[in-house]
């Protein structure tokens, strides 16, 4: 879809499962998704619809019982399904990282931003020296915006505030300058006055270091703010992909619409919040159909025998529901 | 740091109470006992000698005058005379200092190996967990722990020294080899609460946000658990160590009498069989003293790990 | 209507979570299916079992002293299936009669403990203020202080008997209960306060009483059951050492005592008495245990 830009990560077909004897859940059913270089793509939907698991699917970092059954990330050309457990390693923090949501016990409180920060750079990096670790670390804390870097680097991570905190994992993450960001709804413990200001930082700061983004968040209008493009995940699917722009400006997919229409904009009078009736099925019980069936409007026989195809409806703009036969072919953007 | 300062001294202050009134119910206790000149004396003794005797040893003072006494004794080093039938006329303050050491040896010993075999074994039975050499290990903690410490005493004597005869049986002949085996029957005790403890410790701190930080990360697993988890895990185990204390005063009471290892130990319970009231007086509170300066400690360390204790 | 009849109307009416038929129902469905549950009350019955019939039971006496030189330290056989100890006497019959020391021991002295327990506790958590500032510190003394001390002190004051044994232990473990039923008053305390401002009066005292127990059964038949446990053990060391029962009532601690001065030639003096404790020990353990993580894991932080 994008000519001349090549993909950092190609998922294709990704099935995550958690076999458990009272049963199967399956927590990723098939995902697809494209993300090219120098581009942020948001991943949005709610609680429990798989947003995390594929960004721990990617790193290979799903807890037991889960597994990858089936399907296939590619960073870069190498499959990362087939990498031995070291080579993995290689790859975790130093070409595709992550940070957390919650940045009060993502970090480890007994040691300080500065041992912490020098053990990621020299593992990844090979340096040893101190004064040059200490120098890079000092380099990667101003780079996240953070002034007085030299006296943060001694300090612990519960003497720093929920801000200072994000942007010492932002930091951490950037610190080998990776390919790829996952970031997992990196704003939604912080506070709404600090958000934006970590949003933008975050912008930038990928921009700068040229690494693509993979931004989770169950808030559209942080993806508005710095997404590309948008996916919407539903209970382990991916239901509609587009650019944000168009997305916002054409939801195709019912429950994309319910999300947008849910979110009250300002200026508009409302009498009521609009939501979306019901909840989120669940995982356990394989569903032949289309897995929002129970939830939606338009739902029609077909809508519960029938699994609904990826269609493209616009260039770059692919929704899988019944409402936009696809004919057939999977178009992946 | 000041309020570290702060918070030990408002903790010392808080244990000086503490320790009066420990006095306090150790000298009511024999008090309470009755007439001492009256268990002592033989049975048809003349009532006035028993009297005069009374008035000698100040036994006739009213209550608070008799604890005043002991108090202001007790402060000068003087804890009374034994009357034990081998101590006799011997300083109270001069046997408990004589037996200390041992005591002190005992535990420390025995200190060593419970920590030496529980913190291994607990991040052993934690990475492991559910798994049979898990369970095992929590089937050992169970029986360590259910078995009180003189049974398990005597089964150790009975393997090292009725079977194998490695090892002798009386404490007092001094060297290794005779502190072996009551020090080992204390930490094998000991080492069935502090193994549970540190897995318990290190299962809840794998589960923390911030491990699967590390391995995202790409750090391996090894440095994960035995620099990041083990770090924080233990914190907990070692401030732990002052609690302990109390464990192994009560434990060398009767461990020291199963081996007749000369301590504080022996000497209380060969004074509670000689009714030789001064001196057990002496050794519950050098037992008492111990126990409360074991928490203090445990409190103080527990403040310097974590600033957020020194609030309170 | 017997008072127990009314009692159970009472509760009937009243909303309580957790109460006595939440928490009898929990022990029984999920209990019944915890390992260490079966296994421990097993063990519990088995022992309980054989201490009440020592009466009945064809053994011989445990207090017989033989004079018969040739009848003492004899190893197990047909007709003395745990030997004979130093002075003749069969082991079996009185390891069976030293169980019956040990379970009434324990008993009694848990039961008393709880008593105190609780209303120290209750006291301290109803009326708050400086009342439960006091008791608190009472508490957090006597909950520090190794319980086995404190009974050694006590019964070494009070001179050694089975009576004082048991008073002896239960001034020394009370503070364990007190803690808990003072934690729950506490947080019932809490609640109530905020349905006071819809004006229920008097009511508070009593719903205070009849609201808090209910809440606690679960983590007290815990803490009773491992009690029992610690009691026992409490009981046998001190009679090891000399200041618990004396003979010629039958204890374990003074078996084991005996046996140590035998153990070359008679090993089986201390053994059996020894196998018996740490069965005895091991069953309310596991029950105490086993009921924890069925009714509430959370308690895990309950026993130092």
């Amino acid at each position: 879809m994008m000519p001349g830009k090549k993909p950092v990560l190609e998922i294709s077909g990704l099935r995550t499962q958690f076999i458990m004897h009272e049963g199967t859940v399956t927590a990723l059913d098939g995902i697809d998704l494209t993300i090219y270089e120098n581009e942020s793509v948001g991943i949005v939907g709610e609680t429990g619809c798989g947003k995390s698991m594929t960004a721990f699917s990617v790193l290979r970092l799903v807890p037991r019982p889960g597994r990858i059954t089936a399907g296939s990330i590619r960073f870069k050309g190498t499959e990362l399904t087939k990498l031995s457990d070291d080579e993995m390693r290689g790859i975790r923090g130093s070409k595709i990282s992550m940070i957390f949501q919650d940045p009060s016990t993502s970090l480890d409180p007994v040691f300080t931003v500065g041992d912490q920060l020098g053990e990621v750079i020299s593992l990844h990096q090979n340096i040893y020296d101190e004064t040059a670790l200490m120098r890079k670390s000092v380099e990667i804390l101003k780079l996240v915006r953070i002034a007085a870097a030299e006296s943060v680097i001694k300090q612990y991570p519960h003497e720093l505030s929920g801000g200072m905190k994000q942007r010492v994992m932002i930091a951490l993450a950037l610190s080998c300058s990776p390919s790829l960001l996952i970031a997992d709804e990196p704003t939604t413990a912080l506070d709404v006055t600090i958000q934006a200001q970590i949003l933008r930082l975050l912008k930038d700061v990928v921009g700068k270091v040229g690494s693509s983004m993979m931004l989770i968040t169950h808030n559209l209008g942080v993806v508005a703010e710095t997404c590309d493009r948008v996916c919407i995940m539903y209970a382990g699917r991916i239901v509609e992909e587009a650019e944000t722009f168009e997305l916002f400006g054409k939801p195709m997919h019912p429950y994309t619409r319910g999300l947008l229409t849910a979110f009250p904009k300002l200026g508009e009078k409302k009498e009521e919040l609009s939501v979306i009736r019901g909840t989120v099925p669940n995982l356990m019980n394989p569903f032949p159909g289309c897995s929002f069936v129970d939830r939606c409007d338009f739902a029609t026989d077909q809508c519960k025998r029938v699994r609904p195809m990826m269609a493209e409806v616009a260039p770059g703009h692919i929704v899988a529901c019944h409402l936009y036969p696809s004919g057939g072919e999977k178009d992946n953007a | 740091m000041a309020d570290l300062v702060s918070y030990v001294v408002r903790k010392i202050m808080l244990a000086i109470p503490v320790i009066l009134v420990a006095t306090l119910i150790v000298f009511l206790l024999i008090y309470l006992t009755g007439d001492p000149i009256a268990s002592m004396a033989p049975p048809h003794a003349d009532p006035a000698e028993m009297q005069q005797l009374r008035v000698k040893y100040g036994f006739d003072k009213p209550f608070y005058e008799q604890y005043g006494i002991f108090l202001w004794q007790m402060m000068h080093g003087d804890l009374g005379i034994s009357v034990g039938r081998n101590t006799k006329n011997l300083q109270v303050g001069d046997l408990l200092v004589q037996k200390l050491p041992r005591t002190l040896e005992l535990m420390a010993i025995g200190l060593t190996i419970s920590y030496s075999i529980g913190i291994p074994l607990g991040i052993f039975s934690a990475l492991r967990q559910n798994s049979i050499a898990d369970r095992s290990v929590m089937v050992f903690t169970l029986v360590a722990y259910a078995m009180p410490s003189f049974w398990l005493g005597i089964l150790l004597m009975m393997l090292f020294v009725v079977r194998l005869g490695w090892l002798p049986a009386e404490g007092t002949i001094g060297g290794f080899a005779s502190i072996i085996l009551p020090a080992m029957t204390l930490g094998i005790g000991n080492a069935a609460l502090t193994t549970r403890m540190m897995r318990s410790s290190m299962l809840e701190v794998i589960r923390q946000d911030y491990i699967t930080q590390l391995r995202s990360r790409g750090l391996p697993e090894r440095e994960i658990i035995f620099r990041h988890a083990l770090k924080n895990a233990i914190l907990p185990v070692i401030t732990v160590i002052g609690l302990d204390i109390g464990w192994f005063v009560a434990g060398a009471v009767v461990v020291e009498t199963v081996f007749s290892w000369p301590g504080i130990g022996m000497l209380m319970t060969n004074a509670i069989s000689n009714a030789d009231f001064p001196l057990v007086r002496g050794c519950i509170l050098i037992l008492a003293i111990f126990v409360i300066l074991g928490n203090l400690m445990a409190d103080i360390f527990y403040a310097y790990v974590d600033p957020r204790v020194r609030l309170g | 209507m017997s008072p127990r009849k009314s009692l159970n109307d009472r509760l009937a009416t009243w909303k309580i979570s957790g109460g006595f038929k939440q928490t009898a129902a929990d022990i029984l469905e999920r209990g019944g299916r915890n390992k260490m549950v079966l296994i421990g009350f097993a063990v519990i019955a088995v022992v309980v079992a054989l201490a009440l019939l020592a009466p009945v039971l064809p053994i011989g006496s445990p207090t017989e002293i033989n004079a018969d030189p040739a009848l003492a330290e004899r190893p197990p056989a047909w007709n003395h299936w745990f030997g004979t100890d130093e002075r003749g006497r069969d082991i079996f019959s009185r390891v069976l009669w030293g169980a019956r020391v040990s379970l009434s021991v324990g008993t009694l002295a848990v039961f008393f403990s709880m008593m105190i327990g609780v209303v120290l506790g209750l006291t301290a958590g109803y009326f708050g203020g400086k009342v439960d500032y006091f008791i608190s510190g009472v508490i957090d003394l006597f909950w520090t202080f190794p319980a086995f001390l404190l009974a050694l002190a006590f019964a070494a004051a009070l001179g050694p008997s089975l009576s004082n044994v048991i008073l002896a232990i239960s001034i020394s473990y009370w503070a364990g209960f007190a803690r808990l039923i003072r934690g729950q008053a506490l947080t019932v305390r809490e609640r109530q306060f905020v349905e006071a401002s819809r004006a229920l009066g008097a009511k508070n005292r009593r719903i205070m009483f009849t609201h808090v127990l209910p809440n606690c059964l679960a983590p007290l038949i815990v803490w009773a059951s491992i009690g029992v446990a610690d009691a026992i053990t409490i009981e046998s060391s001190l009679s090891f050492l000399g200041v618990g029962t004396q003979p010629p009532t039958p204890s374990w601690g003074y078996m084991l005592q005996r046996g140590i001065s035998y153990l070359e030639e008679a090993p089986w003096i201390a053994t059996f008495p020894g196998v018996a404790m740490l069965f005895t020990i091991l069953g309310f353990n596991l029950l105490g245990d086993g009921l924890r993580d069925v009714l509430d894991p959370r308690m895990k932080g309950l026993r130092r």
